[in-house]
């Protein structure tokens, strides 16, 4: 018997064969999902299963096409596109029983197909049980199966789709297919579920954890609760570390000084416990409840940020930030603002938004801190720091209108015309005055799936190209920075998947063959 | 677009292309899946 080190190697080594057949290399590359260390393998074996072009998925069998799309989807699901999951919903329509399942195969494969079928589906995160039924009265009707060992594997990795034991009616014969029995030995031993690795909290969030501590019993409540909504915010660290990220960013010798990022960092994260709250008295959601934080997290923020600087100059440049977040929460009350009663919206006017500068303004606090860190660069021009600060300007406006693309239907039904709801508004042409909500979010539905996620998509991604071609361009911040790959080039991915996905979509339904 | 391959499989009455399409849009505007 192997122990998991030595069957992990053998498995390695098998599944480099030059004659491997692509529904064998699929078994090897779903096998290997949560194995570390064997990427040449998973690289070697996803080009057989996904072959040169996806022609195959029209003309292989029903569970060697469940199979290779699932390894891929586990490998790499960006390369599987509209047009094959449209092949998929073709083929499995034609081979239904009934809508959802089961489909039809020889006896034989019945029910290792709609196994391999199901696991797809799981992994995919939308179940078809009445596939798992179908399976559960296989099992019933044939008590003493002769399922092989492969079959009951189907059924059960990754994901467990019936209670049954992977031992259960199999014979301990070989498979004569030797990777099949390696991959059956090798998931043996691995838990149906990967898990997340836990990432260890960083000083800033271990800083305001401890204050928080500290607090008065009726405060602590919900300051606690407050803390855990932005901690959950800040998953990739681009509040508590991004003035961090931004100084090990900087190409200038002896500009590190952690003690002035970690403060900044605190500062930020306070700064976000505050206009979380407020952001909720803003929209009208407020709760009474969480004012005293709120104003406890303003007044830290703002003691954190002046105990790091030494001239009355930033002085007003921290009072400044400020205030223009004031302002411009006030002009967005005053513009951004429908009445909604009766399941009809009254529009007095549409906002106009420009070029995105109030956004910028809206946000500018959470660019606070590499303001400062800019400002306190030896050396550098003034307009090195103007263009900086244009540049965090550009990252700020595309970071809201992505974020605005994904509320857009809510806030329109709350009666808040964000960006990309006057965006809509304004090219739908609807005018001023009274709309049925209902009637309203269709014809914009409509016109945001066929032109609106492109046009704000793209907008999003000229922001983000501006601010990285600005932050470069100044010679002060380096090309292949933490502070572009972590908090801008992510917002760019995410607009760029946003595009793909749509086409994808418009592949989907070209591809599709409508019954 | 996941859900969309979803209805088309389970449901008969979301197949035809129309269907297709006012459930893609309706995917859209519920909350893009590309947020994260």
């Amino acid at each position: 018997m192997f122990n998991l080190e030595e069957l992990t190697n053998q498995f390695k080594k098998i599944s480099l064969d030059k004659n491997i057949e692509p529904f064998d290399a699929a078994v090897a590359l779903l096998a290997m999902t949560s194995i570390k260390n064997c990427e040449k393998e998973k690289v070697y074996l996803y080009k057989i299963v996904s072959s040169k072009d996806m022609t195959w998925i029209r003309e292989v069998s029903l569970q060697e096409l469940a199979i290779r799309l699932h390894a891929i989807y586990q490998f790499k699901p960006s390369s599987i596109r509209g047009a094959d999951y449209a092949e998929l919903a073709n083929r499995l329509i034609n081979a239904e029983t009934e809508p959802g399942g089961p489909y039809r195969a020889s006896e034989k494969d019945a029910f290792t197909t709609n196994a391999l079928i199901a696991q797809l589906f799981v992994s995919l995160k939308a179940p078809l049980p009445k596939i798992n039924t179908y399976l559960l009265e296989c099992i019933k009707v044939d008590p003493q199966s002769s399922f092989d060992k492969f079959s009951i594997w189907a059924a059960s990795w990754p994901n467990e789709l019936i209670n049954i034991s992977r031992g259960y009616g199999a014979s301990n014969h070989s498979l004569h297919k030797p990777i099949r029995d390696y991959a059956i030995m090798l998931t043996s031993n691995q838990p149906t579920l990967i898990a997340a690795e836990i990432r260890p909290e960083n000083r800033v969030v271990i800083h305001i954890a401890k204050d928080i501590e500290k607090l008065d019993i009726n405060l602590k409540l919900y300051a606690e609760k407050i803390f855990q909504g932005v901690k959950k915010a800040d998953k990739n660290h681009e509040i508590s570390m991004l003035s961090k990220v931004f100084m090990d960013s900087l190409d200038i010798e002896n500009q590190t000084n952690d003690h002035l990022a970690h403060i900044l960092g605190v500062s930020n994260f306070y700064a976000w416990i505050a206009y979380t709250i407020y952001d909720d008295f803003i929209d009208d959601e407020g709760n009474s409840q969480y004012l005293p934080i709120a104003n406890l997290a303003h007044r830290l923020s703002l003691q954190n940020y002046l105990s790091v600087v030494n001239s009355a100059k930033l002085e007003e440049v921290i009072f400044d930030a400020y205030y223009s977040v004031d302002a411009a929460n006030a002009w967005e009350l005053q513009n951004c603002r429908a009445q909604i009663k009766s399941k009809s919206i009254y529009i007095s006017s549409i906002p106009h938004y420009g070029d995105g500068d109030f956004l910028a303004r809206r946000a500018i606090g959470h660019i606070l801190g590499p303001i400062i860190i800019t400002q306190n660069i030896d050396g550098s021009t003034n307009k090195q720091k103007i263009e900086i600060k244009d540049a965090l300007k550009h990252y700020l406006i595309a970071r809201q209108i992505n974020d605005d693309m994904h509320d857009w239907l809510e806030d329109l039904q709350n009666g808040h015309i964000s960006f990309v709801v006057s965006y809509l508004l304004k090219s739908c042409g609807i005018k001023d005055g009274k709309h049925s909500l209902k009637i309203l979010s269709g014809t914009l539905k409509t016109y945001f799936w066929h032109y609106g996620i492109e046009d704000i998509s793209k907008i999003v991604i000229t922001h983000t190209e501006k601010s990285k071609e600005k932050l470069i361009k100044t010679g002060i911040m380096k090309s292949d920075s933490a502070f572009i790959s972590n908090f801008i080039q992510p917002i760019e991915d995410s607009a760029r998947d946003a595009l793909l996905r749509h086409r994808d979509q418009l592949e989907f339904l070209r591809s599709y063959n409508s019954t | 677009m996941i859900e969309t391959l979803h209805s088309v499989l389970t449901d008969t009455t979301s197949r035809d292309s129309k269907a297709v399409q006012a459930n893609l849009v309706e995917q859209d505007s519920a909350g893009a899946p590309w947020y994260t």
